[in-house]
């Protein structure tokens, strides 16, 4: 399932450069029109990242979580249908360690890719995003660390409000379910196969080319 | 300068060393075990606030404590290499009992074994009970005596991880010792259960091998053997 994951975000990667470079040759070759109104490569969204777990599973019942952070890249490929890779962070407190083993405290990460569809409407961007990619809980408690690994999909509407053709704001609640690795007794599957998060995240959003310049 | 890079190089040494002379635990990535079971009196009655350990070099990986139901059940991590112990009513490092007024169990494994249930079912702790043997040697007699002690200690020590385990550790747990005409007065502490016997064989002069059972019906009790 990891090497699977691994190979995804390759070809996410890949694509996303391709689609970039072929980019940068249309504008090149674009007629006179699309010079007029310029072109929307794509955007960079970095902000804060709060996560709610919720259900039963052992996040939910056994940890207080943290705030974080994430990173996406969206570039444009057919209009403004984006691919691009994903990097979110948050930390974690152990709070119920009878529910969860003896250990202190998590940082889990998420690296992977999204797809999705951008829409504008004069100075409002409005987008809906899916996402795959490999999350890790890097756990630290005893004098050592230990990793919980999971496949994370996830699905986000994002709204944005551009102060000028180049730079806006953004708000991104998401829907994010990680499916776990954990080897665990079978009574134990459903507290610790999955855990499920409501994330809002804010920040800015950096947007790139000049098609944004005309609207 | 060489001076320095002499220091510098001791100091390496001495943080190489200092950090393998330690012996730290190795948690298992992606895995957590359940240990469950039931706490009991010798009467059956629950016994709740019993501490619940997993243990690995000393290191608790998971820890709980029974309910008002004396029932437990325990989410644990797990050592990548070294073997899971399961201490009930003893802490981690196994030093002592935790709750002073009942015995204690402690499961021991002799290697790690991919193992992620633990139903360890109905375990019974007895009221703790001390034995004070005395042995006195009445002078004038030339007698000889040996003799054995059988009783069920208090801290019951069972293995984990093997074909078919006992259950419990009744008698389990043996004194031995031989006593001359000139010996001095003995006194020899038992740690066992109420309500068990204490078995205290015996041989005078390489004769027959007589039998006493010492009840222990009190917290504290004592027995005088003369010889």
């Amino acid at each position: 399932m990891f090497l699977n994951i691994k190979t995804l975000l390759c070809a996410l990667f890949i694509s996303t450069i391709t689609f970039a470079q072929q980019t940068e040759t249309n504008l090149e070759t674009e007629s006179q029109a699309q010079k007029q109104t310029g072109h929307k490569i794509g955007n960079i969204l970095i902000g804060a990242y709060f996560p709610i777990a919720f259900g039963n599973n052992f996040v939910n019942e056994g940890m207080d979580l943290k705030g974080g952070g994430k990173i996406v890249l969206k570039v444009n490929t057919y209009k403004t249908f984006f691919v691009g890779p994903y990097f979110s962070f948050f930390n974690g407190k152990v709070t119920d360690s009878d529910l969860l083993g003896n250990y202190d405290n998590t940082a889990n990460i998420l690296m992977g890719g999204v797809v999705g569809y951008d829409y504008n409407i004069e100075n409002f961007d409005i987008s809906l995003a899916a996402g795959i990619g490999y999350s890790v809980y890097a756990n630290r408690g005893l004098g050592d660390s230990f990793k919980d690994t999971a496949t994370a999909v996830w699905l986000s509407p994002e709204l944005s409000y551009r102060f000028n053709p180049y730079l806006g704001v953004f708000v991104a609640p998401e829907l994010r379910r990680d499916f776990m690795n954990i080897d665990v007794p079978k009574e134990l599957e459903d507290s610790f196969k999955g855990v499920n998060y409501f994330t809002i995240s804010f920040g800015l959003r950096i947007n790139l080319g000049t098609g944004y310049k005309n609207q | 300068m060489k001076q320095n890079f002499l220091k510098f190089l001791l100091l390496l040494t001495v943080l190489t060393t200092v950090s393998c002379l330690g012996d730290d635990v190795d948690i298992e990535n992606n895995r957590r075990l359940l240990i469950k079971g039931k706490v009991t009196d010798t009467q059956g009655n629950a016994l709740p606030n019993i501490p619940v350990i997993t243990s690995a070099l000393g290191d608790a990986l998971g820890q709980t404590t029974t309910d008002a139901n004396g029932n437990f059940r325990l989410i644990s991590l797990d050592e990548q290499f070294d073997p899971l112990d399961i201490f009930i009513n003893v802490d981690n490092f196994y030093n002592q009992q935790v709750n002073q007024d009942y015995s204690s169990r402690a499961y021991f494994s002799q290697q790690h074994v991919n193992r992620v249930l633990y139903d360890m079912g109905s375990i019974t702790l007895g009221k703790m009970a001390e034995l004070k043997l005395t042995l006195n040697n009445n002078g004038g007699d030339q007698n000889t005596v040996s003799y054995e002690i059988l009783y069920t200690p208090s801290a019951c020590e069972l293995p984990l991880n093997v074909y078919n385990p006992p259950s419990d550790c009744n008698l389990s747990e043996m004194k031995t010792g031989s006593l001359m005409p000139s010996s001095e007065n003995q006194i020899i502490s038992i740690y066992s259960i109420q309500g068990e016997n204490v078995v205290f064989n015996y041989s005078l002069n390489s004769g027959d091998t007589q039998t006493i059972e010492i009840p222990l019906t009190n917290a504290s009790n004592t027995y005088v053997f003369e010889y």
